[in-house]
């Protein structure tokens, strides 16, 4: 176990060092200047910015100096905005996407999984026919599509919550809902077939000879493997959803590190940029890693390797 | 609850008949389905509208009218779709815009499917070390973050300068009105091609490094290569086209999800540039003009997710009939 652990930190360091590495450059190279806006600097003031930023230096010292700074959490000042932290603004983005994230996914598991096990126990009913129908709706549609959907439906229609704001529980309701929608298709699709699956064992054939209530053998036996693919796939999506999910944030004025992402790609905010790129993959390394181990530890057909 | 519990043991009893008798629906050859061909028909239907239908419009995509803003769709004055803020008919500019999703989607996956076929046959075909090695760099991909860095790739890079190397490649002149194109508008095509192409070759790579694998020790591979023929002749003339059924599979499977991602860095901001469009803009446009006219965003995205949906239909059925063979 402790192996293992071991070595898939091993394979998971080099992989971070890469995102970084790749987005340093891929931010470097690109053609224009973080200080040049439409209106341009006289060229003293933006060398002197250059020089404030350490930007004036051969690229394998801002290099070495940024990694020194990702190894103390310091990510350096926003260039759009010089009086806050990328730190602080990582943190502000966190505590609004987070949130958002948490509750979308956790409303995916609540309705994903029942439904999935519907779908797999009653295949011809046709409540099951008509929600299963509406997840591949959910799956099809993309959801800057569906979000504004909503909107049309349930604020400028009906007038039952705003179109869009952050503050209050109720501005909760649409985000959530909109992108919960594909992960509650996924994981019923997941469920489905891993009960399908799972029930067409012999170990079920056995419990049930032993003469246990169905309700033990569906819940203690069958439903337990049949979750594995629904515990692996949670680790890179929650990854994604905390990280905050660019288009929702944008249909619904919501303050999130999507919306930060791709304000600071507009405004070539390069320690922005490489700060919410670092955060994001330290996040989907971890909770890959969290995922597989919890995954190792609940399947006993896992061996560590 | 309780009854879904007690329905339990007669559905396990069904699922094993199941298991015994192949359904027929999976067999049965994708052409053969209506759903597949009423698929088919659509998109051939909206691909001739998106080509031929502008020659046929009174109004061109980047036209305005200022005194006609925001009117609602008519027969009467010719704006069967409404026209958006400026005046400019939607109907066009909705033609006009499936023209470069459709170009986006099908120049990305083409380069997708040949990087992917390239690299998971010679990943199969070589074996050993080199195959371990290619496909580690393909699982390394697989785990990057990739839809930040295309967004960072597309917001940082979409300057004139960018591809001043491609017109020397093609030989263009500098001046002429094609490098003012690529220069203009077309910086940005051509990085959502490379972009998209780039990260969706993971997936095919894969498959075809698969079938490769289960080829290779083939007789008639064997006998190829008892012929003479060099690893090329044996891969493009025997393996690469015994595995065209899955390729071809994911290759319609990708053109959806290329013209999402197409869509989703358009609705962003970053993709197409006004006056340009494309389906992706026209639902951001659509969003913004919501509460007023709704029907901006109605059509756009309408046709947009039934195109997706089309392919999905297509695709799925062509790799079931594969999956289902094999």
């Amino acid at each position: 176990m402790g192996r293992y652990v071991l070595k898939r930190l091993l394979f998971a360091l080099p992989l971070l060092w890469l995102i970084l590495t790749l987005t340093f450059f891929l931010v470097r190279w690109a053609p224009g200047k973080p200080f040049r806006r439409e209106r341009a600097l006289p060229a003293e003031i933006e060398a002197h910015l250059d020089r404030h930023y350490g930007l004036d230096q051969p690229w394998h010292v801002q290099y070495v100096n940024y990694l020194r700074g990702l190894a103390r959490l310091d990510f350096g000042p926003s260039y759009r905005y010089p009086a806050v932290t990328v730190r602080e603004l990582l943190w502000r983005g966190l505590r609004v996407s987070a949130p958002i994230g948490f509750a979308a996914y956790a409303l995916a598991l609540g309705i994903g999984i029942p439904l999935g096990m519907g779908a797999a126990l009653r295949p011809r009913a046709v409540w099951v026919r008509a929600l299963m129908g509406l997840a591949v709706f959910g799956v099809s549609t993309p959801n800057f599509v569906l979000g504004p959907l909503l909107v049309l439906l349930f604020s400028l229609t009906l007038y039952w919550v705003p179109p869009a704001g952050w503050g209050e529980g109720r501005h909760l309701v649409l985000p959530v809902l909109t992108l919960s929608a594909a992960y509650i298709a996924y994981i019923a699709r997941l469920t489905q077939s891993g009960l399908q699956q799972a029930l067409a064992q012999d170990y079920i054939r056995t419990a049930r000879a032993k003469g246990l209530r169905p309700r033990t053998i569906l819940l203690r036996h069958a439903l337990r493997p049949a979750l594995l693919p629904v515990l692996s796939f949670t680790g890179p999506s929650l990854a994604f959803l905390l990280a905050g999910t660019v288009v929702i944030e944008k249909i619904f004025a919501i303050p999130g590190l999507g919306h930060f992402f791709v304000q600071a790609a507009l405004n070539r905010d390069y320690t922005l940029i490489l700060g919410i790129v670092s955060l994001t993959s330290v996040l989907l390394i971890v909770l890959n890693l969290v995922a597989d181990i919890a995954m190792a530890r609940l399947d006993p057909r896992v061996t560590f390797r | 609850m309780n009854a879904l519990m007690n329905r339990e043991q007669s559905v396990c009893r069904e699922h094993r008949q199941d298991g015994e008798e192949p359904s027929s629906v999976r067999t049965r050859a994708p052409l053969q389905r209506p759903s597949v061909l009423l698929a088919i028909g659509i998109l051939a239907l909206i691909s001739a509208a998106v080509v031929i239908g502008p020659m046929w419009l009174s109004y061109g995509y980047d036209q305005t009218d200022l005194d006609l803003g925001l009117s609602p769709p008519s027969l009467s004055n010719g704006h069967y779709l409404g026209t958006d803020i400026l005046g400019r008919d939607l109907l066009a500019r909705l033609l006009y815009g499936g023209r470069i999703s459709l170009l986006v989607a099908l120049v990305a996956t083409v380069l997708s499917t040949v990087i992917g076929t390239l690299y998971g046959a010679l990943s199969g075909y070589l074996g050993g070390r080199v195959d371990d090695v290619m496909m580690r760099v393909v699982d390394l991909l697989f785990s990057l973050p990739y839809l930040f860095l295309v967004l960072v790739l597309m917001a940082l890079f979409a300057e004139p300068e960018v591809v001043d190397p491609l017109i020397r490649l093609l030989r263009w002149h500098p001046e002429g009105a094609w490098a003012e194109w690529l220069r203009g508008p077309g910086v940005r095509m051509v990085l959502l091609f490379v972009a998209l192409g780039a990260v969706s070759w993971l997936t095919l790579a894969r498959i075809v490094r698969g079938q490769v694998l289960a080829l290779k020790n083939e007789l008639f591979v064997e006998a190829a290569r008892a012929a003479g023929a060099g690893t090329w002749h044996i891969l493009f003339r025997h393996l690469i086209p015994n595995a065209s059924g899955p390729i071809l599979a994911y290759t319609v499977l990708t053109i959806p999800s290329v013209m999402l991602q197409e869509a989703f860095i358009s609705f962003l901001g970053l993709g197409i540039q006004a006056p340009q469009a494309s389906w992706g803009t026209l639902v951001h446009d659509g969003v913004e003009a919501m509460s007023v006219a709704p029907w901006l965003f109605i059509f756009p995205a309408g046709t947009m997710v039934l195109v997706l949906f089309c392919f999905h239909v297509i695709g799925e059925a062509l790799r079931e009939a594969w999956e289902g063979r094999g």
